[in-house]
């Protein structure tokens, strides 16, 4: 018997060399249903996506996180759309809008002859529907979810009237200029009265929209199916069906992409980037993020109160080496909250090269000459996360050179956002965070991120940092509409915020997708979305 | 039928004749030589380590085992993993150890309580284990790092506690066929407490296959360690612990293989060694098994 055992365990050892040697090569077969990829299979045309994580839901109020929106985007349109590439406006479902003078009243024409995936018409009561569903508490079907955007998206509606079958009006309480922006984010998807009525709560299992894709079917854990909407309205898409995955581990992922059960991936490892790009099999396009990654320093604890100490740990960490190596260049080094592709940047701010012994100096003024010790909280993963762990690791090696030691305790995603998330007194000094910009609009980060107004549960304000100054050039930026003088007024309060430190901001990610090579006529998009309406497959 | 027979003291004339049957085991003696060899490396192994475990450095990262001054590469962060593997073997091994004793302790007391006094006692000790067994030792471990935050300490905790039930339940089914030998008898016949008759002849008795069962043991609770820290739930970075070095390196496995390989293969030969000396102790210390 004990023969037996040693010849197993010798083949099992020699198994596994040859596995780890040849990276994986063999596909998990885990996950995804064991189906062939995609690509054209008999005259239909597929596209089968690697997600980073499972969708949470498919009702587009109802989306916070990134893979929700993927998956859910293509079955819904909005009364205003971003245009390809760019968060400028273009009509969507709405032909035209116009604008009362004093930025109150915004009046959207709809386009006519439009209608939901269950044959139902789009018309003004929808979109009625659909923002006092989310915001309006004794609306009927109020009670058919969770509407974490609401506030954020409708907050300033004052009211939503319908003029006639095709005109509405927005009434809002005050000017609020990036209004028209979030007209265009997910939460301002329209979506069918009759279905939400029909299903509830379970709409989120079975959303209806008017958009280019129709929801078919979602397997939890295994693939969320969506085909092509024939009678769409911008004409039908050239894919017959898109089909997305969840498949969480960046490897494991990548390996099924190259095995070719994937024809689409997201989140490839920094380290594999140039090799993809190198093969004349895929495509790998990339685009600077609306995307920032950070450390929030907890200002209600000592010793991230002291504006000197915050300062001392933006110095100390060899943020060019943490982009540059560790990352691959697969971001680009930050020098505030503001990522450079939102307008209201500006580079003309306290500039924090890496210098250790400046951060002691510091830190010795603020009376820690010896440094301190604090909990430091870490995900596994997460969407925009990039890699949380090996960059805690790599700050945490700087901070201790300035005598600061740093406790590392990291949690899975969820279980991570619900304890970040939770009573101020538990939360530790200082932990990892990251924000996907949802609409183009420099309010959208510094406001939401780090207005005083926003303290959770309002907003993701979670490090409960408050700057009156701040608050009110941020506050003033919402209630004009003039864009050379909200610029103004967001470089000003980029200024003071850089100088003050609120966060260590490490880099803005580069989206990254790789895809076959079939895959044609695909653009990336800031908000982080993918568009297969105008994406065609082409088999040689 | 134990060879020992009424002898009051059986187990200790065992003894030599333990060693001779083990000694003609090949597997189980070479096994013994490399856990000799990982226990010095575990005392002396912080000392004898060319680098710092938790030294970066970003400009060398991801080299490959034979780069010169890292005999067996660079991790994701430019650190030494020959390092990190001979900090990590103290604490890793340590860990196993130390959790088997702690299970070993409340699961032995239990049991030779359960089946020495039997009746009431026994069937609550006993329906309380069959709980403790009905979770599986990864949820059970869960909720108590739930409960106490993740750590070391407390993965060693959770583990040792999931392991409580199988050692109570080897010792009491020892313990109950020891207790109606006719040297136990005798013992009470003369008098002799309760507590006397269990540590001194009790115990000894039933002390073989718990023996083999904690050797055993090391290697799953090796495992089961390093299993919560690559979960995330045990030792946390930067630790060189084994599990977190692979846990870390699997986002490296097709450019730095060794990342993974390393730890893997370190664990796999600790087992591999407990395991065959486990098997070589159960049939030196009980012959009868051995064509089972």
């Amino acid at each position: 018997m004990r023969r037996w055992l040693l010849q197993v365990s010798a083949v099992l050892a020699a198994a596994a060399l040859v596995l780890a040697a040849c990276g994986g090569s063999a596909s998990d077969g885990g996950s995804g249903s064991g189906q062939q990829g995609g690509g054209q299979t008999g005259d239909l045309k597929r596209i089968v996506v690697g997600l980073q994580a499972e969708p949470v839901t498919l009702d587009p109020h109802q989306v916070t996180d990134y893979n929700s929106n993927r998956a859910a985007q293509g079955i819904f349109d909005r009364l205003v759309e971003f245009k390809d590439e760019s968060t400028e406006l273009e009509p969507g479902l709405a032909e035209r809008w116009d604008v009362s003078d004093d930025g109150l009243v915004y009046r959207f024409y709809l386009r006519q002859g439009v209608t939901f995936h269950d044959g139902t018409p789009f018309n003004a009561e929808a979109v009625k529907f659909s923002i006092e569903r989310q915001i309006d508490p004794n609306h009927p079907y109020h009670d058919t979810g969770e509407f974490a955007y609401a506030e954020f998206t409708f907050g300033k509606v004052r009211e939503v009237r319908v003029v006639d079958e095709y005109t509405v009006e927005i009434e809002l309480v005050e000017p609020y200029a990036p209004f028209l922006a979030h007209m265009a984010m997910h939460s301002a998807s329209i979506v069918s009265p009759a279905a939400v009525e029909k299903y509830g709560r379970d709409f989120s299992k079975n959303p209806v929209g008017t958009g280019p894709f129709k929801f078919v079917r979602w397997e939890p854990g295994v693939e969320v199916v969506l085909e092509k909407n024939e009678e769409y309205w911008d004409g039908a898409p050239r894919v017959d069906q898109v089909i997305y995955r969840p498949i969480i581990e960046d490897q494991a992922r990548l390996t099924e992409f190259e095995a070719g059960a994937l024809d689409f991936i997201v989140n490839i490892p920094p380290d594999e980037v140039a090799r993809l790009k190198a093969s004349d099999q895929y495509t790998v396009l990339e685009q600077p993020g609306m995307h920032v990654w950070y450390l929030v320093f907890n200002v209600t604890k000592e010793p991230f109160n002291k504006k000197e100490v915050r300062q001392a740990v933006n110095y100390a960490i060899n943020k060019r080496a943490i982009v540059e190596e560790l990352l691959q260049n697969t971001g680009v080094l930050a020098t505030g909250p503001l990522p450079p592709v939102v307008w209201g940047y500006t580079d003309d701010v306290t500039q924090y090269d890496y210098n250790p012994d400046k951060a002691r100096e510091l830190l010795a003024q603020a009376g820690y000459p010896d440094g301190f010790t604090v909990d430091f909280w870490v995900p596994e993963s997460g969407s925009g996360m990039q890699q949380p762990r090996a960059m805690a690791a790599a700050i945490q090696a700087d901070l201790r050179q300035v005598g600061i030691e740093m406790n590392i305790q990291t949690f899975e995603w969820g279980t991570y956002l619900d304890k970040v998330l939770g009573p101020v007194e538990e939360l530790p000094e200082v932990f990892e965070m990251s924000w996907i910009g949802d609409n183009g609009d420099p309010d959208n980060f510094l406001y939401i991120l780090l207005s005083g107004d926003q303290w959770p549960p309002n907003g993701f304000n979670m490090g409960y940092y408050k700057n009156e100054q701040v608050d009110e050039l941020l506050r003033q930026a919402q209630r004009i509409n003039d864009q050379a003088e909200r610029q103004r007024l967001y470089e000003e309060a980029l200024r003071l915020l850089v100088e003050d430190a609120p966060w260590a901001w490490i880099d803005h990610e580069t989206q990254i997708v790789a895809m076959k090579k079939s895959i044609q006529g695909f653009k990336l998009h800031p908000t982080g979305v993918f568009r297969f309406e105008n994406v065609d497959v082409v088999n040689n | 039928m134990r060879q020992a027979g009424p002898d009051l003291d059986g187990e200790r004339r065992s003894g030599p004749g333990v060693w001779q049957r083990l000694k003609r085991d090949r597997w189980a003696v070479a096994s013994l030589f490399v856990l000799l060899a990982v226990g010095v490396i575990a005392v002396i192994g912080p000392f004898i380590a060319p680098h710092d475990p938790l030294e970066t450095n970003l400009s060398m990262r991801l080299k490959p085992p034979g780069t010169p001054g890292h005999l067996l590469g660079t991790d994701e962060l430019g650190r030494d993993v020959l390092s990190r593997l001979l900090h990590g073997t103290r604490l890793s091994v340590g860990i196993g150890f130390l959790a088997v004793l702690m299970a070993m302790a409340a699961g032995v007391t239990l049991g030779l309580a359960a089946g020495y006094y039997g009746g009431f006692f026994d069937a609550l000790a006993m329906r309380g284990i069959d709980v403790l067994m009905a979770f599986p030792y990864v949820l059970l471990a869960i909720a108590i790092i739930a409960a106490l935050g993740p750590g070391l300490t407390n993965a060693m905790l959770a583990i040792a506690i999931a392991g409580i039930p199988y050692y109570a339940r080897i010792t009491r089914s020892a313990v109950l066929s020891v207790r109606e030998q006719e040297y136990i008898e005798a013992q009470r016949a003369l008098g002799s407490t309760n507590r006397r008759i269990v540590l001194r002849h009790v115990l000894p008795n039933a002390l073989a296959p718990i023996i083999v069962a904690a050797t055993l043991d090391v290697g799953w609770m090796i495992t089961a360690a390093a299993g919560m820290s690559f979960l995330g739930l045990g030792a946390q970075p930067p630790t060189p612990e084994w599990g977190v070095m692979l846990s870390d390196g699997r986002q490296f496995i097709r450019v730095a293989p060794h990342l993974t390989l390393m730890p893997g293969l370190a664990i796999f030969i600790v087992v591999l060694a407990l395991n065959l000396l486990g098997d070589g102790l159960r049939d030196a210390l009980d012959p009868r098994l051995k064509d089972s």
